[in-house]
């Protein structure tokens, strides 16, 4: 399993990042950040929200979604 | 194989396993180790967390700041890698000098993508303005007038004044650094070498805050805040860029 953080703005909710480390809480504070921990299998590229929610986006998705013409080549 | 020649051998504990540099482990596994050291003596090297955007979102990462005053040895060197490995992989680096209050950077490389599709660097004045600019690699702003050498010099637009007068009657001046990430389904991070040198060799990491940095150069001039990397554990007290504060 492969770990995630997601991090946000606390205020504004805008995004960040999202990293396969847990920044130190002097990041946190100093960029006003929250932090959302998720784990995948490994095929997981990268995450998308979903309501208040993140859902993983698979390698498999994107070349789903590239074959239909959903993304740049 | 070391680390661009570097002949030591390090291990980085993550918790519950550890991951030896130089063995042979997943690539996931050397992406969550720390290189340190690249150049002995010279420059010492730190990677930055690798960061994703999301599927709608780009990303942005905090990986540096520069603190430089106006004595002799105070004008601080950094050399950054800039490398993204999704989805069109690719790497480019550029060198930033922070003289006093002026900032100059230096390009080398020309990668397969261009502009915000490559993985960026973004000048930031951390005043109130917080006015930005992007520094891609194949921005218009660089210039090859100068010998060959591809340059780039924004000035003191994009830098703080954070004392005046307070390193020994020097005025103290900071680069804010971040990490861009310009489009969606995009990876990368970055190699920042620090190079060491008179009066600047010294590093704080992500143990320490933007507050308490800045306080510490107001007096001391010069020297570099990694606020995403971790303070470094396998190191003795004196680094070959300096000291660990």
């Amino acid at each position: 399993m492969t770990k995630w953080y997601i991090y946000e703005n606390k205020t504004t909710e805008a995004f960040e990042n999202i990293s396969a480390s847990l920044y130190d809480d002097a990041y946190l504070d100093d960029h006003n950040l929250k932090v959302t921990e998720k784990e995948s299998e490994e095929d997981v590229i990268t995450w998308e929200k979903s309501g208040s929610d993140w859902i993983p986006v698979t390698q498999a998705m994107i070349y789903d979604r590239m074959n239909k013409g959903e993304l740049p080549e | 194989m070391p680390f661009f020649g570097s002949n030591f051998s390090r291990l980085y504990y993550d918790g519950t396993t550890h991951h030896n540099v130089d063995g042979n482990h997943s690539v996931t596994s050397q992406e969550m180790s720390y290189m340190g050291s690249a150049f002995p003596g010279a420059w010492a090297s730190f990677r930055t967390p690798k960061i994703s955007s999301s599927s709608s979102q780009t990303a942005t990462s905090h990986i540096l700041d520069i603190y430089s005053s106006g004595h002799w040895g105070a004008q601080p060197v950094v050399v950054i890698d800039v490398h993204q490995t999704y989805y069109r992989p690719t790497w480019w680096r550029l060198m930033i000098l922070l003289d006093y209050n002026y900032t100059k950077m230096f390009r080398i490389g020309s990668p397969i993508v261009t502009g915000s599709n490559n993985a960026y660097i973004e000048l930031q004045n951390s005043g109130s303005g917080s006015t930005t600019v992007a520094v891609t690699n194949n921005s218009s702003s660089w210039s090859s007038s100068n010998n060959g050498v591809v340059a780039w010099t924004p000035g003191n637009t994009y830098t703080e004044q954070i004392g005046s007068g307070t390193h020994s009657g020097q005025s103290v001046f900071r680069q804010r650094i971040n990490f861009i990430l310009g489009g969606v389904y995009y990876q990368g991070f970055t190699i920042v070498h620090l190079m060491a040198m008179g009066g600047s060799n010294r590093a704080h990491f992500a143990n320490t805050s933007l507050g308490t940095a800045q306080a510490y150069y107001q007096t001391q001039g010069a020297g570099f805040h990694l606020p995403s990397v971790s303070k470094p554990t396998y190191y003795p007290n004196t680094i070959s860029a300096g000291v660990i504060l």
